[in-house]
């Protein structure tokens, strides 16, 4: 059964893009358009990886993790976080928040693909 | 796997258009004086999403721009920078050259790289906190040194800079001093140079890692380059490697280490740096993979295997966690004789209390325009196949009527309501699938804030804008239609309607004169007014202009009429012709596209209080209602916001004129008289008047009667294109197909009227 992944981000052509790359890569992918979003389309059915952006309207990233990290469900999901931001100020921040690890934007098709591989195989 | 990109594309444009448009609203919405933290934030995460998905797609000067845009909006959000009026203009500047660089990329137009540089300078001239507020953009690149702002995360970039030297700037110091200048940007290495005894006459090839953009030194490559010899390309792959992505050491959600989980696998080609897993001191367990070295290493020195990463050690006693519905968990099962590692959940530390990396959950903006959750993008071709199919439904279902309607007794009774069932449900159905084309008008209102703003500026005079009815929904093919236009009335209220605030003041008004933009719905049509409480249309004015141009006038007509007369070809009332709304488009143009959409515009006006325009259109262009009239063996469609009224002449209501031109006396006017039959050269049942029937029309004040033998019925028809499906037809607009399967023609009224108007002319 191929594996699902949770993609949060509140531009519609990255979602589209991440989308069709990680489908292309035979995953199942949902798509969410922001945290809160996001949040309720993983409690409504449970996911392998969840890959969310930091910056969105409604619920920001760091916030949606926390808030997964908070349930059961998601105590041990691999959660990375697309961030704009390499600083190390905003890792701190994703590492507390119990992100398994991030992915600076931009990012072309072929990493993103690796570094699911990575998490997920 | 290749991807590409491009199919993206679309989707992007489209994406930025609109967080264009909403920063651009968002911005002129600001209150100077306390800006609401929402909508600056609102503000930010726009440019910050154009960036973003810029830099994805590989638009890099959109990228570069937003880049600093979002720098300064983040340190403005933050509060560490305060929001003046200048910054505001600077915003909306970069907005439009956004704007710009989108077109260029989809084809239309070309960016003026001069106005890119002036606008990022002057963005960069004002993140540095003593700015002085710019007063004009020269359009010069200003070498401003960005003050480096620890707070701000910056990208870390590298470029390939490739270029050949003039002869002259070789022979001098110029590409020393050019190796030199990059060398303040950043880290710059020499990857190939000519041979010596070139005295540097020849190609050169550095790589420099920055954290500046390439518009910072381009310029300065280009002035020593031979006739434009020079080519910076960024090398995405090689910048910040050992950040592109990470894993927490210990975090959960982590792969096993089984799984050969190496880091960073060297990218072919990119020297990649040296990783090291540091390991923190125990009670800090925090494990960020951090660089060693900032220099790249040259490649074979890549990392090993096993060596890339530092989990903590899970100490063999911490019994795996109960796996409960065996999904959810990141768990690989785990390998024969592996023994399984335990993801060491940690508790999140307490992120230490600062306040500019506190995370506030940002609530919906205002008017948040990531709002998507429940509406999908949906081809216009494929709306436009659904709207024609449930046409060809539509005149089915009217056929099956018909038919039905001749057995008259003889249809089961059961057809009968079935038939009527199923014409309510098409009815429906086709009220919905026009609905699905239908675009709140807030779409073009939202771009009229900016004009206002923008022009009231340039004229000196105090305007406020005032809008309301923005929910009302029309076609989206009228939406695009109607901007130009409706733009071009508001031009023409400010520029001509609101005077200048002294003059304001000496007539006793206030200084800030007011236009008000208003939509609403009024029976099958959509009503739109621009008003003005400026001064008003000069009737004494107009008419000695009309005299001037040898328009035949007379003291005589209705104030109306008069008005109507500035719609006439470039006729102008400014005193001084301004570059507002002269522009070589006049009002005969606006009245013409508004009447091309089947729309109509009035005048009312009243000197030294007001004006306001009033713009009637349909809600759509793909159904009519009509009226269809027979002549001969044939039916007509006549569009029935253009008939006034129907009778039957009367013995002695037809004259005819020296020129067999006829006019009809209707309520002591003379109409002129088109008769249909001989127009389209067919066999009338009737030659003697009185037997069929006069239907006056008013096409936007012309006035005609048209003679038909008889009227049909009214229906909703579903407008075909003659042009598209045959060829253009003088005096038709399109045609139909009615129930019983037959075509119909749709009368072109305003060419109608204008054939009697010209019969009538020539004969006077």
């Amino acid at each position: 059964m191929a594996k699902t992944i949770l993609a949060v981000d509140d531009s519609a052509s990255i979602r589209q893009m991440v989308s069709f790359t990680l489908k292309s890569a035979g995953y199942d992918v949902i798509e969410a358009v922001d945290g809160m979003d996001g949040l309720e389309k993983a409690k409504a059915k449970s996911v392998n990886l969840v890959l969310t952006d930091q910056n969105m309207p409604r619920m920001d990233g760091l916030t949606l993790i926390k808030s997964l990290r908070g349930t059961p469900q998601y105590a041990s999901t691999p959660i990375l976080m697309l961030t704009t931001e390499s600083s190390d100020a905003m890792k701190m921040q994703g590492r507390a928040a119990g992100a398994t690890g991030w992915l600076v934007k931009p990012f072309d098709p072929q990493k993103l693909i690796e570094v699911v591989r990575k998490v997920i195989g | 796997m290749a991807i590409d990109m491009s199919q993206f594309y679309q989707v992007f444009f489209e994406e930025s258009e609109e967080h264009l448009a909403a920063m651009e609203a968002l911005l002129l919405d600001l209150d100077l004086e306390n800006p609401d933290m929402e909508q600056l934030n609102a503000i930010f995460r726009a440019a910050h999403s154009i960036k973003g998905s810029a830099g994805t797609f590989g638009f890099t000067d959109l990228a570069d721009a937003t880049h600093i845009l979002e720098n300064l909006l983040d340190r403005i959000r933050k509060q560490e920078l305060v929001l003046r009026a200048d910054m505001v203009d600077a915003f909306l500047e970069s907005g439009d050259l956004l704007r710009a660089m989108l077109e260029a990329h989809q084809g239309r137009g070309e960016v003026d790289s001069q106005a890119v540089a002036a606008v990022m300078a002057r963005l960069r001239q004002l993140s540095s906190d003593e700015a002085a507020p710019v007063a004009s953009l020269s359009p010069v690149a200003l070498p401003v040194d960005v003050p480096a702002e620890p707070k701000i995360p910056s990208v870390r970039r590298v470029f390939d800079i490739q270029f050949v030297p003039t002869e002259l700037a070789a022979k001098g110091d110029a590409v020393a001093n050019l190796q030199e200048d990059l060398r303040t940007l950043g880290t710059l290495e020499v990857i190939c140079q000519p041979e010596a005894e070139l005295h540097d006459v020849g190609f050169w090839q550095l790589r420099l890692t920055t954290e500046s953009l390439e518009s910072d030194f381009t310029d300065r490559i280009d002035f020593i380059a031979d006739n434009g010899a020079w080519r910076v390309t960024e090398d995405k792959a090689a910048a910040d490697p050992e950040t592109a992505f990470g894993l927490f050491s210990d975090s959960p959600g982590l792969p096993d280490d089984e799984r050969g989980y190496g880091f960073f696998e060297p990218v072919a080609e990119h020297p990649l740096e040296e990783i090291v897993a540091r390991v923190e001191s125990a009670d800090d367990s925090y494990g960020f993979f951090e660089p060693l070295a900032e220099a790249p290493v040259p490649a074979e020195s890549g990392s090993e295997e096993g060596e890339g990463y530092g989990f903590f050690a899970p100490l063999p006693a911490v019994p795996a966690p109960v796996v409960e519905d065996g999904e959810g968990y990141g768990f690989f099962a785990p390998l024969p004789a592996v023994e399984l590692v335990t993801d060491v959940v940690v508790p999140a530390q307490p992120v230490p209390a600062d306040k500019e990396s506190a995370v506030r959950p940002a609530r919906p903006a205002k008017n948040s325009t990531a709002a998507t959750d429940s509406s999908i993008r949906v081809s216009v071709e494929k709306v436009d196949q659904l709207i024609n199919l449930v046409g060809e439904l539509v005149i089915t279902q009217a056929m099956l009527l018909q038919t039905v309607t001749q057995m008259q007794e003889s249809a089961p009774e059961r057809l009968v309501s079935g038939l009527g069932q199923l014409e309510r449900n098409t009815r429906d159905l086709q009220e919905s699938v026009m609905s699905i084309r239908m675009m709140p008008i807030s779409a073009v209102f939202s771009r009229f804030p900016r004009v206002v703003r923008d022009l009231s500026g340039k004229l000196g005079k105090q305007v406020e804008l005032k809008t309301s009815g923005e929910t009302t929904e029309l076609d989206k093919g009228l939406i695009e239609r109607i901007a130009d236009p409706l733009t071009h009335l508001i031009r023409n209220s400010l520029d001509h309607g609101i005077e200048s605030p002294e003059r304001r003041v000496a007539a006793g008004k206030s200084p800030v004169g007011t236009i008000t933009l208003k939509a609403y719905h009024q029976g099958g049509n959509i009503v739109i007014e621009v008003g003005d409480d400026g001064a008003g249309l000069p009737r004494q004015k107009i008419l000695a202009k009309a005299r001037e141009r040898g328009l035949p006038v007379s003291d005589q007509m209705t104030d109306g009429e008069v008005f109507n007369l500035i719609f006439e070809a470039g006729f102008s009332t400014a005193e001084q012709v301004t570059d507002v709304s002269g522009r070589g488009v006049g009002m005969d143009v606006v009245r013409r596209n508004i009447q091309a959409m089947g729309g109509r515009v009035e005048i009312e006006s009243i000197y030294g209080v007001g004006t306001r325009m009033t713009v009637r259109l349909p809600l759509t262009l793909a159904i009519l209602d009509g009226m269809s009239v027979a002549v001969g063996n044939q039916t007509y469609i006549l569009p029935l916001s253009y008939v006034v009224e129907s009778l039957q002449p009367q013995p002695g209501d037809i004259k005819t004129l020296s020129n067999q031109a006829r006019v009809m006396q209707v309520r002591g006017e003379y109409l002129p008289v088109v008769v249909l039959h001989e127009v389209f050269n067919l066999k009338s049942s009737w030659t003697d008047f009185t037997q069929g029937i006069m239907v006056v029309l008013d096409a936007d004040g012309a006035k005609a009667a048209l003679f038909v033998d008889g009227l049909l019925g009214q229906h909703q028809v579903v407008i075909k294109s003659l042009e598209a499906n045959y060829r253009r037809v003088a005096g038709v607009s399109g045609a139909t197909i009615m129930g019983d399967g037959h075509v119909a023609l749709i009368l072109d009224v305003s060419a109608i009227a204008g054939m009697a108007k010209s019969n009538v002319q020539k004969a006077g």
